[in-house]
Parts: C-alpha cells; sequence; structure tokens
C-alpha cells in the first residue's frame, strides 16, 4: 500500500442491464464479491464464485477472460446451476426457510471481522501534510545551497 | 533396432495479446519528473522562481503519476484465445462451458444491445442441449444496492472503528503550509528571488 490504496485484482462481469443491454466490464473483486465504486464508496455488489465463472473466448475489441454472469436485480446469476446450496459463505443460499438471512448474517459478520482489523492509520491530511513537508525540504536546501555558495 | 517414437508436441492455443498503455505512463511521468528536476537545480543555482516552482510542480506531478502507474499490475490482455468470428455475428450464446458470440440460424427473443461495440445481437442460453432465447430471472436473493450498502459496507459499524484526529493532526497541513511560506518569505529577503 502506498499514497494510493492498491489495486483489487479484477474480475470481467458479462452484465445483464433491465434495458436489455449488456456488458463485458472488469469490476474489482473484494471480499469475494465483484463490486460497483463510485468516489471509493461501495454502490452496489456481485456476490463471485469461482465455481460459477464460464470462459469466454474473446470478440472484437472483448478481451477473452473467465466471465460470470450478473445482472442489475440480483446479486447471484446462475443460471446454469453451477452453485451448490447451503448456508456456507461459498455456496449459494437455499430459498426455503431462513438460509438467506443465515447466510447474509454470516457475510456480514466476515465484514465485521476484516474492517475491525483493518482500522484506518493513515488520513488524507496526512499525505497532503508530507507532501508538503516534502516541497519545504526541497525550498530548503535550495536556500541552504545557495545562501552558502553565494 | 527398434525406431524411437516421437510423441507429437501439444499445441498451445491461438491467443492474441495487447499492450496497454501502462509503459507509455511510465514514461511521460518519468520525463515529466526529470524534467522537473532539472528545473530544480536550475532554481539552484540561479534563483529563478518560476522555474522552480515550476519544476517542484512537475518533480511531485511526475513522481506521483510514475508510482501509481508502476503499482498498476502490467496490463497485458489476452484479446482472444482459439479461433472467434472475425466478422459481425448475430447471436451472444451462454453455454454451460463456454460464452461465445456466434451465427445462430433463426434466433428468436428480444434484441439485446452490447454497450462495447454498440451492435444489436439476440442472447441465447442452452438448456437441455437446445438453445433458447435467454431471459433474466427476477429476484430472488437480495439487491445489488443494499447488499453492497448494507451487508458488506456496514456503516454504522465502520463508524465505531474510524479514526478521530485530534486537534494538532487536523492543523498539520496547515502549519507545513505556513512553514512553507515562511521559507518562501525567507528566500525572497535573503537571495532577492
Amino acid at each position: 500500500m502506498g499514497l494510493f490504496v492498491g489495486k483489487a485484482e479484477q474480475k470481467t462481469q458479462l452484465f445483464f442491464r433491465d434495458d436489455r443491454k449488456f456488458i463485458f466490464r472488469k469490476l474489482p473483486l473484494e471480499h469475494s464479491c465483484i463490486v460497483e465504486k463510485k468516489d471509493g464508496k461501495l454502490v452496489r455488489a456481485w456476490k463471485h464464485f469461482y465455481g460459477a465463472e464460464i470462459p469466454f473466448a474473446g470478440y472484437k475489441n472483448i478481451s477473452a477472460d473467465a466471465v460470470t454472469l450478473g445482472f442489475n436485480r440480483d446479486i447471484i446469476l446462475d443460471p446454469f446451476n453451477k452453485i451448490k446450496v447451503g448456508d456456507e459463505v461459498s455456496k449459494k443460499p437455499s430459498l426455503i426457510g431462513d438460509s438467506l438471512n443465515k447466510w447474509i448474517a454470516r457475510i456480514a459478520e466476515n465484514m465485521r471481522h476484516v474492517y475491525r482489523g483493518k482500522r484506518t492509520t493513515r488520513t488524507t491530511g496526512d499525505v497532503v501534510t508530507w507532501l508538503i513537508v516534502g516541497i519545504d525540504c526541497l525550498m530548503g536546501i535550495g536556500w541552504a545551497i545557495r545562501f552558502m555558495t553565494g | 533396432m527398434s525406431k524411437k517414437t516421437e510423441t507429437p508436441k501439444p499445441e498451445l492455443p491461438n491467443v492474441k495479446k495487447t499492450y496497454g498503455k501502462r509503459g507509455l505512463m511510465l514514461v511521460i511521468f518519468g520525463s515529466m519528473a526529470l524534467l522537473g528536476a532539472g528545473g530544480v537545480v536550475f532554481y539552484i543555482f540561479n534563483m529563478n522562481m518560476i522555474i522552480g516552482a515550476l519544476g517542484l510542480i512537475l518533480v511531485f506531478a511526475g513522481g506521483l503519476g510514475f508510482y501509481y502507474y508502476w503499482g498498476q499490475s502490467k496490463d497485458l490482455q489476452i484479446q482472444y484465445v482459439g479461433d472467434v468470428p472475425k466478422e459481425q455475428v448475430n447471436s451472444l450464446t451462454l453455454y454451460p462451458d463456454i460464452v461465445k458470440f456466434e451465427d445462430i440460424y433463426n434466433p428468436g427473443g428480444f434484441i439485446w444491445h452490447c454497450i462495447n461495440d454498440g451492435k444489436p445481437y439476440f442472447v441465447n442460453i442452452e438448456v437441455d442441449k437446445k438453445i433458447i432465447p435467454y431471459i433474466l430471472p427476477d429476484q430472488q436473493y437480495y439487491d445489488p444496492n443494499v447488499f453492497a450498502q448494507r451487508v458488506l459496507d456496514l456503516p454504522a459499524h465502520r463508524a465505531l472503528f474510524t479514526r478521530r484526529q485530534e486537534l494538532f493532526q487536523k492543523l498539520k497541513p496547515l502549519i507545513a503550509a505556513v512553514v512553507g511560506i515562511g521559507l518562501w518569505i525567507l528566500i525572497m529577503t535573503t537571495t532577492g528571488g
């Protein structure tokens, strides 16, 4: 990690919109989800399963990759039923009973542990301060050299 | 004497690769930083404030850009694998083991538009060895918007762990800027700019 947030691994999603348009797009993979962000904030997310990836050979300017299917209204799109059903986070929840609630609760619990272990240590103010200090140092060095030599 | 049998060499997949803009951006930002460094050196020996300030800006802008692109993954992309259609086709078909653009005779269903190339396609899916028009299901699990903002983001929980800044920490950039202005005044008054 540097001044910028490290670039997350990206996955190709074949995304179907409700207005009968589709797009092959690359989105970051974070916390086992393909996420869409705006100004650094999570906007939408789809659960990612490696078992649901389907090879795509490429076409025109669309790169070849393993793609996962996604659409506007749901976090899981598995038309070939490749993902096993179960309450575990690595499976898709059953639509019977409270399986979905348990599954969602497990994901939220995982996220709680992630955020607890990732407390922010550097702010934007720190970065700006170090930049200004860098400029101050360069100016000071320049002045000192000039003052001593001339 | 037995003749040595040669095992056929396995064929590599037919792959086309393309290179992205990372290298170009590294050269541009690196040159910018070097040019800026030249400006700073010029400032040190000639005390030309405009060249010096411009040099500093270029050093930092170029340095940041270089650092950013250096950290990016090498954007080598596999453009296509195997034999893909080079001409316009009419359908996108979802098979359980591959997704591909291809020509389908008498395709049914609605026309979809591919945002990547702006062309219309029929979208089909293979079900029980038959190609049928693809229809999106209704929501079964969870809305992607709610999932991202409530389940993954956990705003209330994150607020508990947000770093709270003290007054000195908030004032640090301002103090550094005041020191910079003080230095500039010192330079102007002792060397004549």
